[in-house]
């Protein structure tokens, strides 16, 4: 399986706080890899450095095999990087549709004057862009409201807008900070089985930051373990929930 | 208050209101996204005024640097305002280059890039004074070729007269009004600077170049101040290197008044300034200067967030 992200020895600190220290992981081409760990395991800054946020103090980040290591983070977003936040961040003043479609200008092919001036390639786009944009938005199931505030909506399709608007980019990797993060447990289950369906239908690989270990468990292909800004374990499933230095540092309990 | 009267009010109140909307917008366009105020907002007003008078009449006076120099032609004045916007424009993206960018790119707070724009205020103003010396320039009668220089009809028996140059003042602001509403409710590229006005990292981390963005802010807020320059310049005259100072405390009572940030804010806050000196009494006229000021007072006092600002909340 070759690696479309890799991260090779990551290392980063902050005053004298080390948050990432020498931490490499690799996700496969469709593949789903869980990352998890306890609060200020440095789970969100890794995220930062993949996607550009954040400068790493050492190591190097490629995606399909180039190196994006302190590229800005549009640049990397344009190559097929695309994120959700652990606190939502949508454009609230703005429309659902109009969320997406910003995301999904990456893409455009014409420049933004021919939009400007409503040149007819630029309005044929502008159409194209809209029609995909209203797919990405009945895929999660808030077409009816496109043109909404975003932010007039509920929590759960909050999450699932930033989703859609991710996914907009077009991205080959997703990479995911809680996104059940103040879910119940049917609301769980069902992001379980939408994420697996969006991985399946755009051939995805994902990245998956997630506290609750059952749904990571559950779904992901190999878990990785952060701790102190260490990576203590990588492996599938259910080797993980056998190892000793993560069940004491994380899962609870003496094994 | 004969009915004349009232319409003539109107008309000058909505001629030169239009141009206040015009220039505080861009004031409004830097601050929602960087929230800061551009102080040499003021002074990219001057300069267009200054370049558009270079271009359509082809010369500067007897005291600067340039005195006794012309250029080769000269345009007409639509052609010259144009183009005074634009080199406006690019003094605007210099502003940033110079004063904003160096700044942010250090992560330095916020205020000083306020000092930093107050300084390149004071260098463009000097530079111009150096140049083209502390007169006062008037744009020649004809500068609108072959146009009578007014209309005058009748109200009620009594005559109301408008000059041309107030028609193309709020012609031409009306335009600039409605293609920037336009543009940025609707297009693309206006999407994804209001994207950029909610959040720079996550419009980055959509894609989207924010400095890119951040410099077309610029470029438009000087086309924006340059133009209003220009026709204020063309209507009142330019009073020298200092034009620019008094309208930039102007254009500041503008948006504070109309709301921080909201550009519908911002162009009712021009008009309602713009009425607010128009309707001034005669006999008050050395009051004018007040206008703003007073009017921004008193609605300071009912609605701090400004007409149509949002109520800020404080962030603990």
């Amino acid at each position: 399986m070759s690696a479309i992200l890799s991260a090779e020895k990551i290392t980063r600190s902050f005053g004298g706080l080390l948050a990432l220290s020498d931490v490499s992981l690799e996700v496969g081409e469709g593949e789903l890899v869980g990352l998890i760990g306890p609060n200020g395991a440095g789970k969100t800054t890794f995220f930062n450095v993949l996607t550009g946020l954040t400068r790493p103090d050492a190591g190097q980040v490629r995606l399909c095999g180039q190196d994006i290591t302190g590229l800005r983070p549009d640049r990397i977003a344009a190559l097929g990087l695309a994120r959700t936040f652990q606190n939502i961040r949508l454009f609230g003043n703005m429309s659902l549709l109009d969320n997406v479609l910003v995301a999904g200008q990456v893409h455009a092919r014409c420049g933004l004057m021919a939009g400007l001036v409503g040149l007819p390639s630029g309005r044929r786009e502008e159409r194209t862009a809209r029609t995909r944009a209203i797919e990405l938005l009945s895929l999660v199931g808030l077409a009816d409201h496109a043109l909404a505030p975003a932010g007039s909506l509920s929590y759960g399709d909050r999450r699932r807008l930033e989703i859609a608007r991710a996914l907009a980019l077009g991205p080959k990797v997703l990479l995911l900070d809680e996104p059940a993060a103040g879910m119940n447990p049917a609301e769980k289950q069902g992001l379980a089985e939408f994420i697996l369906g969006i991985k399946k239908a755009f051939g995805l690989a994902v990245l998956l930051i997630e506290h609750h270990v059952p749904l990571v468990m559950g779904i992901c292909d190999r878990v990785a373990v952060l701790d102190f800004g260490q990576l203590l374990a990588v492996g599938r499933p259910e080797d993980i929930r056998k190892d000793r230095a993560v069940i004491s540092a994380y899962l609870g309990g003496t094994a | 208050m004969t009915p004349a009267w009232f319409i003539q009010s109107l008309l000058n109140g909505l001629s030169i209101g239009s141009v206040y909307a015009v220039f505080a917008l861009g004031y409004t366009l830097v601050f929602s996204i960087l929230g800061i105020i551009n102080f040499a907002h003021g002074a990219v007003f001057t300069l267009g005024a200054y370049l558009t008078y270079a271009l359509a009449v082809g010369s500067f006076g007897l005291n600067g640097l340039l005195a006794g120099v012309s250029l080769p032609f000269t345009l007409p004045f639509f052609p010259a305002l144009l183009l005074g916007g634009f080199l406006a424009g690019l003094a605007g993206m210099a502003v940033e280059r110079l004063a904003f960018r160096p700044l942010r790119r250090r992560g330095a707070d916020a205020l000083l890039a306020l000092v930093s724009s107050l300084g390149v205020a004071l260098i463009l103003v000097n530079l111009i004074q150096y140049l083209a010396g502390a007169e006062i320039y008037a744009f020649p009668a004809d500068v609108f070729g072959g146009l009578p220089p007014a209309v005058i009809f009748r109200v009620a028996g009594k005559p109301v007269a408008v000059r041309t140059a107030q028609i193309i003042l709020f012609a031409v602001s009306l335009i600039m009004l409605a293609g920037l509403m336009w543009a940025i409710s609707r297009t693309r590229a206006g999407k994804a600077l209001r994207a950029v006005a909610e959040n720079t990292d996550t419009a980055a981390l959509l894609g989207i170049n924010v400095n890119l963005f951040i410099l077309g802010t610029f470029f438009l807020s000087g086309v924006l101040g340059g133009m209003a320059g220009t026709l204020i310049g063309t209507s009142y005259g330019i009073s020298g290197p200092y034009f620019g100072v008094a309208y930039g405390l102007k254009g500041l009572a503008v948006i504070v008044l109309g709301g921080l940030g909201s550009i519908p804010g911002a162009v009712l806050g021009g008009l309602v300034i713009g009425l607010g000196e128009a309707f001034l009494p005669a006999d008050m006229s050395s009051w004018k200067e007040a206008v703003p000021f007073v009017l921004l007072f008193a609605v300071l006092l009912i609605r701090p967030q400004g007409l149509l600002g949002e109520r800020m909340e404080q962030k603990v």
